[in-house]
């Protein structure tokens, strides 16, 4: 059992793969039923939600394709600033968001792998967001994300997301605006 | 060529949908606006060393600026000359040369054609390099660190072209030792016409208080960002308008300005030896920071995000925006810049966001025949025009056109007066000429 697939289904138990398979599941539900503040309690007191920009470069800047952290991105926010935006939403004044997009979340290739410290899972997945909007506006949006996610049973959801890095798959952004969380 | 005579009334106030819809009157633009117009191409900061390159647009132009070996900046098209191929499709990076990656014409930093493959033994003795080099964007100009292009060989020089919004945009740009410097960037797709993004900041100020009540709300629970509940409930401030529709506006009254500006840059500047650097660089205590727009789409805002804003088609409009900061100034004033701006004007924007909302409806409404005949109205003059207004303290005065206060559709006329000349002249002796006759408020 040495090979990468035995090895990944070995380094985390089965329980905690379904577990937080189901987090993530809890997740986009709240927020495609428009229940924003509940996805405040997803979230860890310290977290990052970080969205950097992405660009072309030729091969040998490769490495400089994604936006360093602290510099160009859609997403650099902590716990107060995505509260913020929450309840910008909760004004009934916010236009683009008044009334709600119809969003459906669509969470797949969900891979768990542990963390440094116990009890936490390096998380990543991939999504699909759809957005409809107003009569006929309409939208997509894919991309991966990269979680820090603790166990946390005292919490609502017994997980929290601490990190969480969003890679949107676009270099110019092709929708009007991106007013959903990802 | 469309007859736009009709659909634009500068004395009603009165706009025809068609303007912001038909496809003959897009292409007409292209013409005669985008290829006469000064346009923003990129600021020193963004290609500091030799070979570094960017790519921009000028209108729907592709065009290459890159820093040459001698500290100088160079721009062309980024069209082979060959098939018409991209020749560049990196958005930014160094380099030594350009290879074109359809057939492999190559090119130096400066744009000029270095090698033909094949060339000795296909193509006739008496072709030339120097004859298929991209073409060059003729005019060139670096205000301040900004640079600016034109295709116009006979357009004025560019400060004349800015006229009496130098006065201003030098309130944004011109503030500090050691210049400004791009430390953001980000890019985004609109379904709307590229005038909507022209308009807005030349002139309505009056939109905030109603598409952005909900940012306005919330951002002050965050500390550090503009405080906008001391804008107050009167109108107050000014608006200008310039020229060649040029315009922008702030709040408060002279020596009480409300700049739109995040807090930790505020006491910055206000610090003994800043405040005396700002006075000292600008010859007086200016500020005029709110919204500015100079024509066509370089724009930018007292937050100091700073934009171009690119036409795609008439119902489409692509817009390139950086985070301008005072490269001299502490990392703590900068990164508030930089956090400010991409919380409030990128596409996560909670500013942002709800003006795409109103430009997409508008846009889709003008579907409709009666819609379009009904267009856009620009009623909002009741406050006074006045030239040349004096400081109330005697020091100086306002340069150019200005309104009395901020909630005033004067920049917004003027800009399209400007619109129409440009649309219905073929030189720029002409337009000069037609400009010199329509001054707002004295014609």
């Amino acid at each position: 059992m040495t090979d990468n697939v035995s090895q990944a289904l070995t380094a985390v138990t089965a329980a905690d793969q379904r577990a937080i398979e189901r987090f993530l599941y809890e997740e986009v539900k709240v927020l495609d039923d428009w229940e924003w503040v509940k996805w405040l309690d997803f979230l860890h007191d310290d977290i990052m939600y970080w969205a950097p920009t992405q660009e072309d470069r030729y091969s040998r800047e490769r490495s400089k394709r994604i936006a360093e952290f602290g510099t160009s991105a859609y997403f650099e926010d902590n716990k107060t600033e995505l509260s913020v935006r929450v309840h910008r939403m909760l004004t009934n004044q916010a236009w683009s968001e008044e009334p709600p997009s119809r969003s459906r979340h669509i969470i797949t290739n969900i891979m768990v792998d542990p963390g440094v410290e116990p009890g936490e899972f390096k998380v990543r997945s991939h999504f699909f967001d759809y957005r409809s909007n107003g009569q006929r506006a309409w939208d997509m949006v894919t991309g991966q994300r990269d979680d820090v996610i603790v166990r946390a049973p005292e919490s609502e959801w017994g997980y929290l997301i601490k990190t969480r890095r969003i890679l949107f798959d676009m270099s110019i952004i092709l929708n009007k605006n991106l007013t959903l969380f990802y | 060529m469309a007859d736009i005579t009709q659909l634009v009334d500068i004395s009603a106030g009165q706009l025809h949908g068609e303007i912001f819809t038909n496809e003959e009157i897009y292409q007409q633009e292209l013409e005669k606006v985008w290829k006469r117009a000064w346009c923003f191409l990129a600021h020193d900061s963004m290609i500091p060393k030799k070979g570094d390159f960017m790519q921009n647009y000028i209108g729907e132009d592709p065009i290459m600026i890159v820093r040459q070996k001698d500290g100088s900046v160079a721009a062309w098209l980024n069209q082979c000359r060959h098939r018409g191929m991209r020749i560049c499709r990196a958005d930014r990076g160094t380099n030594k040369a350009f290879t074109c990656t359809f057939h492999g014409w190559a090119y130096d930093l400066a744009g000029n054609l270095t090698m033909v493959p094949r060339q000795e033994a296909a193509y006739p003795a008496d072709f030339k390099l120097e004859d298929w080099g991209p073409i060059k964007v003729p005019r060139l100009y670096n205000y301040k660190g900004f640079w600016f292009g034109t295709w116009d060989e006979t357009a004025p020089e560019f400060e004349d072209y800015l006229g009496t919004a130098k006065y201003y945009l030098d309130g944004y740009l011109d503030r500090w030792e050691g210049g400004m410097e791009a430390i953001a960037h980000h890019r985004w797709v609109l379904p709307n016409n590229w005038k909507y993004m022209a308009e807005q900041p030349t002139s309505d100020m009056q939109h905030s208080e109603i598409t952005h009540a909900s940012a306005a709300l919330m951002v002050n629970k965050l500390g550090f960002w503009a405080d906008r509940s001391k804008r107050g409930d009167e109108p107050t401030g000014r608006q200008f308008f310039s020229t060649y529709g040029h315009g922008g506006a702030w709040y408060g009254e002279k020596g009480h300005e409300v700049p739109n500006t995040n807090q930790i840059l505020e006491k910055w500047e206000k610090s003994p030896e800043i405040a005396a650097q700002i006075a000292a660089r600008l010859g007086d205590d200016r500020e005029v920071r709110g919204h500015l727009n100079i024509w066509p789409t370089f724009m930018t805002l007292g937050n100091h995000v700073l934009r171009v804003t690119h036409p795609r088609g008439p119902n489409e409009m692509e817009i390139w925006s950086w985070a301008m900061v005072p490269a001299a100034a502490p990392a703590e004033v900068k990164n508030a810049i930089r956090q400010d701006l991409l919380k409030t004007f990128t596409p996560t924007g909670m500013f942002e966001a709800d003006d795409a909302l109103n430009w997409e409806e508008m846009q889709h409404v003008l579907r409709g025949k009666v819609a379009r005949e009904a267009g856009f109205t620009y009623q909002m003059t009741g406050a006074p025009i006045q030239y040349d207004f004096p400081f109330p303290n005697g020091t100086g005065s306002y340069p150019g056109g200005s309104s009395a206060h901020v909630f005033s559709d004067n920049a917004a006329i003027n800009m399209y007066s400007h619109y129409f000349d440009m649309m219905t002249t073929d030189t720029w002796d002409e337009l000069i000429a037609r400009r010199a006759q329509h001054v707002l408020g004295q014609s």
